[in-house]
């Protein structure tokens, strides 16, 4: 949970990238992606210019880099694992290193977007994106709630191995699936009334079963000119590989 | 003499599973008067105020600043209610203060940019703009009861009712409390385990229990009658 | 590995648009499904109920040997809310997942959801829905956390290997029975927590309307184990995807799956293989965004009606 609350903090700064509308940074972030997605899996140098591209909004959010880089090597284990088997099975070394660059770079992308984004931000231009008022509505709630939730979890834990420090052998396997399984019943139905009790306050806010969403501040000729000249930029870098040689 | 704001009669509930809660309640709330109810655990106090703003119905009369609630009325009896509840979380469940204060406006069919414009206004006049974006998980309990009356009273309602609103407040934060609530117009009804913060904000008092309002009158004499003190 | 949460760059172009194409419609029947409970609270209750699966995946239940496992919850969450809004909650997951923790990718959003939000939900519902009211309860519940976990796996290795990422019988082997171990541990995970729910509040439980059918419920388990077991094994073929293919009367594996509308198109400028690509890449987002909004606009045509 350590990684998404530090991109929450993040996400609070002021670069130039921090004050484009959301919807500009996540149009632009799946070009990028489609760029990365379709560089030809033999030619993993054809990456260099878009990972250059990466570099320069990487400086320019002003988001501690290095920091940025570590935490993002959390989505790696998978392409390393198919990477190295491709590796060990053809000898095909190049594939295996696309695989890693290309997966590990698209992930990077995703972490600028959420450094530099604020997620109430994010899911509001999501639902001017056309996304289901229901779904968005769902996600605000989950994100509100998970902390909470997350750490009832964790008190009952807690409570849990206080009450029977030593007192209860550790290999009472079967007591123990007993209390875990009784406590996640438990959280179980402590979300039922907790989703109880937020439901009563939206009705009681005047909720009539319609979700009505306030309109993010509008997109602005910056925010048009930012995604014209992204788009230009990820179109030419994923290009000058074929044009050079 | 003016019609009461909240008019109950022979209200009586029981829960799906059995449980009587209400057992016939009578009571009447004048225009910008306030009450503290008192009562033990589990004596009705939380599922009589669910009913005002109809999220429980039970039988029995239940006027509303003159309406009868009925499931045509529900929507203009929970605009004349402002309900507090006891857990500020169940209450802020927007992502941020300002998208939460904005919400009641939002959805009772004011414009998105109305909406904003009365929830700043709002939040201004209770002293907690600097909080507007911020994530209700991270405010605290005082900072949390402030945001939600910001939500409730964005809606200008006719009664504000309040349940156990000191619950996990410090004692600065409870004397904030009972000064922001003596200074609002507002009649309120005022659910409370403690019997001197319903003195400082409230004169009469109704005593549950066991599903009936066992005692009323000024403050004192109610919690002297039922014994209501610590030792 | 045991969610299989696939990132970005793995997925080769056909293959994640095709699966985010697929996954926009099934998403969005879920949701139209979901709107008509909306009356009882549905959507705070929605959200709560994703947040328990995240605390839920803390909770360890202990297996052998001081290793720990814990509950995936689709199977779980198609029981007690219902498919259609295990569904969305599973949805809601899988993108903050991807967007928080960048745990599956972004294009890889449809991959996933259709793996783990409508398969592994549907096919942990199945056994569920046909045996729930008779006495093979127990094995329904079991069965359903079982396929649920099998059937995404088999779906995401399916994806892999037709995306071209190489894997022999060996792997596909060990891979297999760290799969059948995690899904038979989702299976007694399931069935201890749903009993334990049980006995807080029944009402929490879903009860299938309609005939108990125990030979339909057998008969559907058996033929989604199956359709599993022959995934596995065509993956383990050293070119399983590629032979049947051929066998199909299919030259290029991408042609199948992918039969773009601009195949024949070119652009003069952007001739070539990654060309064609680009814009087949863009052309599945446009349709799956032209989707989304066909999708919305219906839905609030409907609401206002
Ligand atoms: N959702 C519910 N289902 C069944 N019974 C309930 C429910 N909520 C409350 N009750 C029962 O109804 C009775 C009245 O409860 P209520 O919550 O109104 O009491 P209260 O006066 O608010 O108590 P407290 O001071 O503890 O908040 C109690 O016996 C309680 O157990
Ligand atoms: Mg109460």
């Amino acid at each position: 949970m350590g990684h998404s609350l530090r991109l929450d903090e993040w996400a609070r700064g002021a670069s130039v990238l921090h004050r484009l509308d959301a919807r500009a940074k996540l149009i632009s972030v799946l070009l990028f992606l489609i760029a990365v997605s379709t560089t030809p899996p033999a030619a993993p140098l054809a990456l260099l210019p878009i990972a250059a591209l990466f570099a320069l909004a990487l400086a320019l959010s002003a988001l501690p880099a290095m920091e940025l880089l570590l935490r993002t090597a959390i989505v790696l284990p998978f392409p390393v694992f198919f990477g190295l088997i491709s590796w060990l099975q053809n000898g095909n070394s190049s594939f295996a290193a696309a695989l890693v660059a290309r997966s590990y770079l698209s992930a990077l992308a995703v972490a600028l977007l959420m450094g530099v984004t604020p997620l109430p931000e994010l899911l509001r231009g999501l639902r001017a994106l056309g996304v289901p008022a229901v779904l968005v509505m769902v996600l605000q709630s989950l994100v509100r709630y998970l902390q909470l939730v997350v750490d009832h979890a964790l008190r009952m834990r807690r409570a849990a191995l206080c009450r029977d420090a030593g007192a209860l052998p550790r290999r009472n396997r079967q007591s123990l699936w007993h209390r875990a399984s009784g406590a996640l019943a438990v959280l179980f139905g402590r979300s039922y009334a907790r989703a109880e009790g937020v439901h009563h306050a939206m009705l009681a806010r005047g909720f009539r079963g319609d979700f009505v969403s306030l309109h993010p501040a509008a997109f602005t000729a910056r925010d048009w000119r930012f995604l014209a000249l992204s788009a230009l930029a990820i179109a030419l870098a994923r290009l000058a590989p074929q044009v050079a040689p | 003499m003016s019609l009461p704001v909240i008019d109950v009669r022979g209200l009586q509930y029981t829960y799906p599973d059995g449980t009587p809660a209400l057992r016939g309640i009578d009571f009447q709330l004048a225009a910008g008067e306030s009450v503290a109810i008192l009562g033990a655990n589990g004596s009705g106090k939380t599922t009589f105020l669910l009913h005002l703003a109809g999220l429980i119905r039970g039988d029995g009369d239940l006027r509303i600043g003159g309406i009868p609630l009925t499931d045509d009325t529900l929507t203009d009896v929970r605009g004349k209610i402002g309900y507090v509840f006891q857990d500020s979380d169940d209450q802020l469940f927007m992502p941020t203060v300002l998208e939460d204060v904005a919400f009641g406006p939002l959805h009772t069919g004011m414009d998105p940019a109305e909406s904003l414009r009365r929830a700043h206004e709002i939040i201004a006049t209770l002293g907690i703009s600097h909080l507007a974006n911020r994530a209700p998980y991270h405010l605290s309990a005082g900072e949390k009861k402030r945001a939600a009356l910001a939500g409730v009273l964005v809606m200008k309602p006719e009664v504000l009712v309040f349940d156990e609103p000191t619950t996990f407040l410090d004692p600065p934060g409870q004397n904030d409390l009972a000064r922001l609530l003596s200074a609002l117009p507002q009649a309120k009804l005022i659910a409370t385990h403690d019997v001197y913060f319903a003195r400082r904000v409230a004169k009469r008092a109704v005593f549950f229990a066991d599903g009936r309002i066992a005692g009323d009158g000024p403050v004192e004499a109610v919690a002297d009658r039922f014994h209501w003190r610590l030792d | 590995m045991e969610c299989m949460h696939i990132p970005d760059g793995i997925l080769s172009v056909p293959v994640w648009a095709t699966l985010n194409a697929a996954a926009v419609p099934g998403v969005g029947w879920a949701v139209r499904r979901a709107r008509q409970g909306l009356a009882e609270g549905h959507v705070p209750l929605l959200g709560v109920m994703g947040a328990f699966v995240f605390a839920a995946q803390r909770m360890n239940f202990p297996v052998v040997f001081g290793a720990s496992g814990h509950l995936l919850g689709g199977a779980l969450l198609s029981m007690t809310l219902g498919p259609g809004a295990a569904t969305i909650v599973l949805t809601s997951i899988l993108i903050l997942q991807s967007l928080l923790f960048q745990d599956g990718g972004l294009l890889a959003l449809g991959a996933n959801t259709v793996n783990m939000a409508l398969i592994g939900v549907w096919a942990g519902w199945l056994p569920y829905r046909f045996l729930s009211n008779g006495n093979l309860r127990t094995l329904g519940v079991f069965a359903g956390g079982f396929l649920s976990v099998l059937a995404s796996a088999a779906a995401a290795i399916c994806e892999l290997r037709l995306s071209g990422v190489p894997m022999n019988a060996t792997i596909v082997g060990v891979s297999t029975a760290v799969f059948v171990a995690t899904a038979v541990l989702e299976g007694l995970i399931t069935v201890a927590v749903l009993q334990a729910v049980e006995r807080l509040n029944p009402g929490w439980l879903r009860k299938p309307q309609g005939l108990p059918s125990r030979s339909a419920g057998l008969l559907a388990t058996a033929s989604v184990l199956m359709m599993i077991g022959g995934v596995f094994y065509i993956s383990a073929l050293p070119d399983g995807f590629e032979s049947l293919a051929a066998r199909l009367g299919v030259a290029s594996r991408e042609q199948i799956l992918f039969a773009a509308p601009m195949a024949d198109y070119e652009v003069p400028f952007l001739a070539g293989e990654w060309g064609r690509k680009a814009l087949g890449g863009l052309a599945g987002l446009t349709i799956i965004y032209g989707l989304c909004l066909t999708v919305g606009r219906l839905l609030a045509r409907q609401r206002s009606a």
